[in-house]
């Protein structure tokens, strides 16, 4: 349903995402992790013309056939909101702290859909309901520093739902919530994909997270997919260094009998940290941080397959044997 | 004995006031950190995690109840010896670039600690040394902060605490500003640092599987009240408290599964 080629996007001289192909066929839940500067948000506001004005975008982004790279503000204002819905990291920042909840709901519904204003209304209410907001109806009249963080996110669920769209793009938008709050909208998330077939682009720098939420998982860094392939898979057998590293780094929690061995066990590390932009190194971006660097990753890693929609770009990739895992929590 | 202990610890933000209630912000709590032990805080956001950790090491004062640090009150030793208590409690920040100054190099801000509580100049080769024991070089030393990464910038600031050789680390939130890559590189730090140097490090978190690596002990606070406390394995394997509970089943809902 959304398939991008060979795309780019540049800031100044510098290319900051340059991904070659990706695809989400409807109602999958794709997961896109990186870490801070890997590019993650810039390749999802990308898709829907959200990159900043200063970035060049290039390539194509084709939507049900729809390119969508090239359009113009008011296309593009018709495509988002209707065909794909669009949220957050920060609610708070999202909703206009000025204006009742019910219309600003209201508003998306009416932006896009010609409907008298009763049904207007009572659409607006179905919606708050839908995303376990109780009390739809007070809820309507209040302003948005009267609702929690959680609330809030749900309020722009309803909102970027409220037309149906095909697809939803989340930028991270659980990482201001308390952990609590975090998983109950993680599975709204999940119910509204598998009830209406919406496909999900969840973008997100936490791991856990994205093996919650998802189906598939693309794996960037340094403006480049790295990894991309069924979630299990691309986790516990990853193939890219980066990947497997990245695994290894984070501090999972341990099964109830295993907690009390990890404790104070040191975590592996990634040497180095994520360099700034414009200053990654030619070739493999993971360069000079990788411990298995060989002569080849100075050139540009092309495409492997390692199975049936999983693709890596890794010169010296790990074994696909599950052997080598560098698995730091449970002991066996 | 405990080094760190509190007792009906009461404290309040002077400004908040609603309605004529005046609610207390850490209410009632009672605690202990025995030296050399590895303490986790865990909480919400709001629920007093920071706060308390300000009130134990005298950056806040407390209203009611007391803290009794080694044996004598807060109070007595801000009062008598406030200099021996900011050398022997020192505090990491959340974030790096906001707990360095920007128009200090990183010499003249490793050397503040030093300068205030001994009132001397550190030498250069205590400088390296400090700096060394963080995994940096002196190379950072004529740098000013915008020049560093953030996990460089956090290994100053634990440096930095460290200048004047505490028996508490105090680090609140220590690694949340910073890349999953690096935070893994800060963590290991503050526990080998720990184990090399016999502090007591108190860590605070949002992040229930950082504290499960780090903490023995664990101290769960919901709104400014401690809900539950004990051995980080028993509390995570067998909640007493609901809200622990459900904190516990949210964070492995979420936590990575390899």
């Amino acid at each position: 349903m959304l398939t991008i080629r060979d795309l780019k996007v540049a800031i100044g001289r510098h290319t900051i995402v340059s991904i070659e192909r990706l695809d989400i066929p409807a109602g999958t839940r794709l997961g896109i992790v990186g870490e801070s500067g890997s590019g993650k948000t810039m390749t999802a506001m990308s898709i829907v013309g959200l990159a900043p004005n200063t970035a060049v975008v290039s390539g194509s982004v084709r939507f049900n056939d729809r390119e969508l790279v090239g359009l113009n503000d008011r296309q593009l204002a018709e495509v988002r909101g209707r065909d794909i819905g669009v949220i957050f990291q920060d609610p708070a920042k999202a909703l206009n702290p000025m204006m009742r909840i019910g219309r600003q709901v209201a508003e998306a519904v009416r932006l896009h859909m010609d409907l008298p204003r009763d049904q207007v209304r009572e659409r607006v209410g179905r919606l708050l309901t839908r995303v376990h907001l109780a009390d739809a109806r007070s809820l309507m009249r209040r302003y948005p520093h009267q609702l929690s963080g959680g609330q809030q996110q749900r309020v722009l669920i309803a909102i970027a739902i409220a037309c149906d769209p095909k697809l939803l793009i989340a930028d991270e938008p659980t990482t201001a919530l308390d952990v609590t709050v975090q998983s109950g909208i993680l599975s709204l998330l999940r119910e509204l994909s598998v009830e209406r077939r919406m496909g999900l682009l969840f973008v997100s720098h936490d791991l856990g997270v994205i093996q919650t939420i998802s189906e598939v998982v693309g794996v960037v860094y340094g403006g480049q997919l790295v990894e991309l392939g069924p979630v299990d898979r691309v986790i516990g057998q990853g193939r890219h260094r980066y990947t497997r590293a990245l695994v290894s780094a984070n501090p999972g929690i341990a099964d109830d009998e295993h907690l009390g061995e990890v404790v104070g066990r040191r975590l592996d590390v990634i040497p180095g940290s994520v360099p700034a932009l414009g200053s990654f190194p030619s070739g493999c971006r993971f360069r000079g941080r990788c411990s298995s660097e060989i002569t080849s990753c100075a050139q540009l890693p092309e495409i492997s397959v390692a199975s049936d929609g999983h693709i890596f770009k890794c010169w010296n990739p790990i074994d696909d044997i599950a052997g080598s895992r560098g698995d730091h929590r449970a002991p066996r | 004995m405990p080094l760190v202990e509190s007792r009906g610890l009461h404290f309040r933000y002077p400004s908040v006031r609603r309605h004529g209630a005046v609610p207390w912000t850490l209410e009632n709590l009672d605690l202990s950190i025995e030296p050399g032990s590895a303490v986790g805080i865990v909480g919400e956001s709001g629920s007093g995690k920071s706060t308390l950790v300000r009130v134990l090491c005298g950056l806040l004062i407390h209203q009611e109840g007391e803290v009794i640090f080694d044996g004598r009150s807060l109070d007595d030793w801000l009062s008598n010896k406030p200099r021996e208590l900011r050398k022997r409690n020192q505090i990491v920040f959340q974030s790096p670039r906001r707990s360095l100054d920007p128009r200090m190099s990183i010499r003249r801000s490793l050397s503040q600690p030093v300068r205030a509580i001994e009132r001397r100049v550190p030498t250069d080769t205590e400088l390296i040394g400090w700096l060394e024991r963080v995994g940096l070089t002196d190379e950072v030393l004529p740098r000013f902060p915008h020049q560093l990464s953030g996990g460089q910038l956090q290994r100053v600031g634990v440096a930095r605490a460290l200048s004047v050789e505490p028996d508490v680390l105090y680090a609140d939130e220590p690694t949340s500003a910073l890349d999953v890559s690096v935070q893994a590189q800060v963590l290991n730090l503050l526990m080998n640092l720990r184990v090399q140097l016999g502090l007591a490090l108190v860590m605070v978190s949002h992040d229930l599987a950082v504290i499960s690596r780090v903490a023995e002990q664990v101290i769960v606070m919901k709104e400014g009240v401690i809900v539950e406390a004990g051995h980080m394995t028993e509390v995570l394997s067998r909640p007493s408290d609901p809200y622990t509970a459900a904190l516990v089943q949210s964070a492995r809902a979420v936590s990575l599964r390899a």
